[in-house]
């Protein structure tokens, strides 16, 4: 019984200090999370922008009881009871820079930035995806 | 779930006022959740004029540009294969 208890206790702890994880997770939708700080050059102001996205997940339990027959040793002392618990959980972050802005004299300037060797690994992963599909396309035919 | 949009402190260069803007999609579960946020634009206030400025995603364009292509091309292969296989037929 003190056993199940205990793991009760802990259960409840767990999720509490889950509960806040998971509450500071949500920090990446403040305005600051994409948005860099202004910095000054001269007459110019440059604001990075980028993506942010994060995902967040855990699971636990916990669980007691009786066994079921007797138990060897136990004489007197009643059925001893056991108890089992487990946990997991698992994240997921990333960040990526979409733009530079730049405030100056002429205006209010948005420069993209693009990552070329994403492009051409990107490039050369979907035409070999491309072409492993067609052959298995045309092995169908053939067998 | 919900989408928001969230406007960040304005930055004031000059006589230009510039008010970035943010998209966030968030999903909440029990034990969890998924939050994206991505900069979509900028009020831009110079004196009396007010203007939108977006700010494009290049890479999201070109990558989904480039899956879209790429399914395509699948699919035409797919038809002509089957218009091969039916012609072995006949």
């Amino acid at each position: 019984m003190a056993e199940k208890e205990g793991f009760t206790l802990l259960a409840a702890r767990g999720s509490a200090e889950a509960k806040e994880l998971i509450g500071r997770l949500f920090d990446v939708a403040r305005p600051e999370a994409v948005y860099g700080e202004p910095m000054r050059a001269g007459e110019y102001t440059l604001i990075t922008a980028s993506e942010a996205s994060v995902s967040m997940g855990f699971g636990f339990g916990v669980g007691a009881g009786e066994p079921q027959g007797e138990i060897e040793g136990a004489e007197g002392t009643g059925a001893a009871q056991e108890a089992g618990g487990g946990g997991g959980g698992g994240g997921y972050a990333a960040s990526r820079a979409i733009a530079v802005i730049s405030v100056g004299p002429n205006g209010v300037v948005v420069e993209p930035v693009v990552d070329v060797t994403k492009i051409v690994l990107a490039f050369f992963t979907m035409f070999g995806a491309f072409l492993m599909m067609l052959g298995k396309m045309r092995r169908g035919l053939k067998g | 779930m919900q989408v928001r949009n969230v406007a960040s402190q304005p930055v004031l260069v000059g006589d230009t006022e510039v008010v970035p803007q943010s998209r966030v999609w968030e999903i909440r579960w029990p034990f969890g959740g998924w939050v994206w946020h991505r900069p979509v634009g900028l009020i831009v206030r110079r004196g009396s004029e007010v203007k939108r400025v977006p700010i494009p995603d290049v890479m999201r364009q070109v990558m989904v540009g480039m899956a879209a292509l790429t399914l395509i091309a699948l699919a035409f292969a797919w038809l002509a294969v089957q218009k091969q296989s039916s012609e072995r037929r006949v």
